[in-house]
C-alpha cells in the first residue's frame, strides 16, 4: 500500500458487519475484520488472475470473478 | 567324522554339504569329539598359523560353529540345522528321482488333463509334496487312480451341494421368519397409513410401503435366499428339496408378484385377502408413496430451505431497494442480467441518486435483519484489487465489471462472515463480536496458525498508516497491540468518515 493512501473505512466496515450479525462489535475488532477482508481480497484477485490466465484472458475479468468467487467465499467460510 | 572327511575332499560343491554335517555331529556328541578334536586343532591351530591339511581345516570350521553355538541361542539353532541338514541328506537320494519327475512333467501333463484337471489339486494339493511325488509315481500306473478321482468329485459335489444347502434351509426359514414379521408390521402399517394420510411417526412402515412398490430395493433385503437359491438351482440344480424347489419355481413363475407369493407362503390360507391388500396397498402406496418420499428429506432439508429462502427474500429486497447498487445476490449465471437490469433502474430510478462515476457511493442496503447499512466503497475495494492484480502478476487494470463482480464477492464475504461473527458471538453467550470471536474465524480460515499471527499479517497487508498506529502503543504480544490499534482506529474512525 503506498503511505499516502486513504485508509479504508473502518465505520462503514463496522457498519457492515454489525448489520449482518445484528451484533454489536467491540473496539478492536473491525481492524482484524479489514485484515480478513484483505486476505479474502487477495486470495480472490489471485485466483480470478490464475483462472484469467488460464482462460487466455487478458488482465481480470468479470467472468474469472464470479467463476472463483464461490471457490473463494467457500474458503474463507468460518 | 568318517562321513565328514570323505566328502570333504571330494568336491567343494560338496564341502558345503559337509561342513554343516561336521557342526551337526559336533554338536550331537558333545563331550568325547570335542575333546579329540580340540587338542590337536588347537595346539596346531595356534602353533601353525596355516591349517594345511583337510583334517585341519574341518577342526576350525568346527571350532568357528562351536563359537557360533555358543554365542547364538543354542537349541532352537542347532536343531533346525539338524533338522535342515537330515532334510538335505534326505532328499539328497530323491534328486535324481525329482530331476527325472521334472523331465517327465512336460510327458505326463497330458494323462491329468485327460482325466480331470480340476479334481486332482483338490486330492493332491493337500498332501505334501512327498506324497506329491508318488502320487505322480503312481499317476503313470495310474487310470484306477483316475477312477476313483470321477467317483470323488461327485461326492464331493453332492457334500458340496448339501454344504450350500443347509444354510439356505435355515435361511429360508430365517427369512420367512423375518418376511413374518416384516410383512406383519407393514399390513398394519399400511392400514395405518390409509387411515393417515399425514405423516406418521412409524417412518419404517413408509419404508416397507415404498419398498413394496420397488422391487429393487425390498427382495435384495427380505429375500436373498430365494434370488440366491434361484442362482444356485440355476447354477447347481442338485439336491434340492421338494419343498425348495416348489418355491423356487413359485417364485420364479411369479416373479412380477414375489411380494404376493411371499405374502402367501406366509399367511397361507388369507389368499384371497391378499390381490385386495396388494390393490388397496397399491393404490395407498402411490399416495403414500409419493407423499412420504419427499418426508426423509424433508428433516434435512428444512433447516436449510427456510434460510435459503429468507436469504434469498433479503437478497431480492436488497436488489430491490437497493436499486442503483447493482448487486444481485442470487447467483452468478443471473449476475449479468441482474446486473444490467440493477444498473437500467440505477440509471432510471435513481434511488440514492449519486450514481456517479462507478457507483462511487453504494445505496443503503439491508442486511438481514433489517439493519441499513452501506456497501464498502469502491474505490477501496478497486485500489485493493489493483494492488493484489499487480502482485499476483496480472494487469493493474481492473474492468468495471470485473469490479462489479469483486464488489459482489466482498458483499458475500461480509454477509458471510457477519453471520459467522454473529453465531460465534451468540454461541459464547455474548452481544457483542469480540476480537475472540474473529481471530477463531480466521484461525478456522486457515489464516492463522502457529506461524502465521495476526499481527504479522497486519504487518504485511494492512496500510502502513495502520501500521504506524499499530507501532503507536509500546510493543507487546499480539492482544495488546490490537488493543492499542483498536484505539487508534477509533480516533481515526471519526477522522476518516
Amino acid at each position: 500500500m503506498a503511505p499516502g493512501q486513504k485508509l479504508y473505512p473502518r465505520a462503514t466496515v463496522k457498519k457492515i458487519v454489525k448489520a449482518h450479525s445484528n451484533c454489536n462489535i467491540s473496539k478492536n475488532v473491525d481492524v482484524t475484520i479489514f485484515l480478513d477482508y484483505v486476505l479474502f481480497m487477495q486470495s480472490l484477485i489471485k485466483e480470478a488472475a490464475i483462472e484469467s490466465k488460464k482462460g487466455g484472458e487478458r488482465g481480470i475479468t468479470a467472468r474469472s470473478v464470479r467463476k472463483v468467487t464461490a471457490d473463494t467465499l467457500t474458503k474463507f467460510k468460518g | 567324522m568318517s562321513n565328514s572327511n570323505t566328502p570333504s575332499g571330494r568336491t567343494p560343491s560338496q564341502l558345503k554339504l559337509v561342513t554343516p554335517s561336521q557342526r551337526a555331529i559336533s554338536a550331537d556328541p558333545p563331550t568325547t569329539l570335542r575333546r579329540s578334536q580340540r587338542t590337536p586343532v588347537t595346539a596346531s591351530g595356534r602353533k601353525v598359523p596355516v591349517a594345511t591339511t583337510p583334517h585341519g581345516r574341518a577342526a576350525i570350521r568346527a571350532l568357528d560353529s562351536r563359537r557360533a553355538a555358543i554365542f547364538t541361542p543354542n537349541n532352537h539353532g542347532a536343531a533346525s540345522r539338524r533338522r535342515s541338514l537330515r532334510d538335505l541328506q534326505r532328499e539328497t537320494p530323491r534328486d535324481p528321482l525329482r530331476a527325472l519327475s521334472r523331465l517327465l512333467a512336460p510327458q505326463t501333463q497330458p494323462l491329468p488333463s485327460s482325466s480331470s484337471p480340476d479334481d486332482t489339486p483338490k486330492t493332491e494339493s493337500d498332501t505334501g509334496i512327498l506324497s506329491g511325488f508318488v502320487d505322480d509315481e503312481d499317476d503313470d500306473d495310474g487310470p484306477p487312480l483316475h477312477r476313483p478321482r470321477l467317483s470323488l468329485p461327485i461326492e464331493d459335489d453332492d457334500d458340496n451341494d448339501d454344504d450350500d444347502i443347509h444354510p439356505h434351509r435355515s435361511q429360508v426359514l430365517d427369512d420367512e421368519n423375518f418376511t413374518m414379521q416384516s410383512i406383519e408390521m407393514p399390513r398394519r402399517a399400511i392400514s395405518e397409513q390409509a387411515s393417515r394420510p399425514s405423516f406418521p411417526l412409524g417412518r419404517m412402515s413408509d419404508y416397507y410401503g415404498n419398498l413394496e412398490d420397488e422391487e429393487p430395493t425390498y427382495d435384495p433385503a427380505f429375500f436373498p435366499p430365494m434370488d440366491a437359491i434361484d442362482e444356485d438351482a440355476a447354477a447347481s440344480a442338485g439336491g434340492m428339496d421338494d419343498w425348495q424347489r416348489d418355491e423356487i419355481s413359485y417364485a420364479q413363475l411369479n416373479s412380477d408378484e414375489r411380494r404376493a407369493t411371499g405374502r402367501e407362503s406366509d399367511f397361507g390360507i388369507i389368499i384371497p385377502q391378499i390381490p385386495e391388500g396388494n390393490e388397496s396397498t397399491f393404490m395407498i402406496n402411490v399416495e403414500a408413496a409419493e407423499s412420504p418420499s419427499p418426508e426423509p428429506n424433508e428433516p434435512f432439508e428444512e433447516p436449510f430451505e427456510p434460510l435459503e429462502e429468507q436469504s434469498h427474500v433479503h437478497f431480492e429486497d436488497e436488489v430491490m431497494e437497493d436499486g442503483q447498487g447493482g448487486y444481485e445476490l442470487e447467483s452468478e449465471p443471473e449476475l449479468d442480467e441482474g446486473a444490467g437490469d440493477m444498473e437500467i433502474r440505477a440509471a432510471t430510478v435513481g434511488d440514492g441518486g449519486r450514481v456517479g462515476k462507478k457507483k462511487k457511493k453504494p445505496g443503503i442496503k439491508v442486511s438481514r435483519h433489517g439493519i441499513e447499512y452501506k456497501s464498502l466503497p469502491s474505490a477501496t475495494v478497486k485500489r485493493l484489487a489493483q494492488t493484489f492484480a499487480k502482485t499476483s502478476g496480472a494487469r493493474g487494470k481492473i474492468s468495471p465489471d470485473a469490479l462489479t463482480a469483486i464488489m459482489q464477492a466482498s458483499e458475500w464475504f461480509f454477509e458471510q462472515l457477519g453471520d459467522d461473527l454473529g453465531a460465534f458471538a451468540k454461541h459464547a453467550g455474548r452481544r457483542t463480536i469480540d476480537e475472540s470471536d474473529m481471530l477463531q474465524i480466521m484461525r478456522r480460515q486457515r489464516q492463522i496458525n502457529s506461524s502465521t499471527t495476526p499481527f504479522s499479517l497486519a504487518q504485511r497487508f494492512l496500510p502502513r498508516e495502520l501500521l504506524q498506529d499499530l507501532r503507536m502503543p509500546p510493543p507487546a504480544p499480539v492482544k495488546q497491540v490490537r488493543k492499542g490499534k483498536a484505539h487508534a482506529g477509533n480516533e481515526r474512525d471519526e477522522e476518516i468518515t
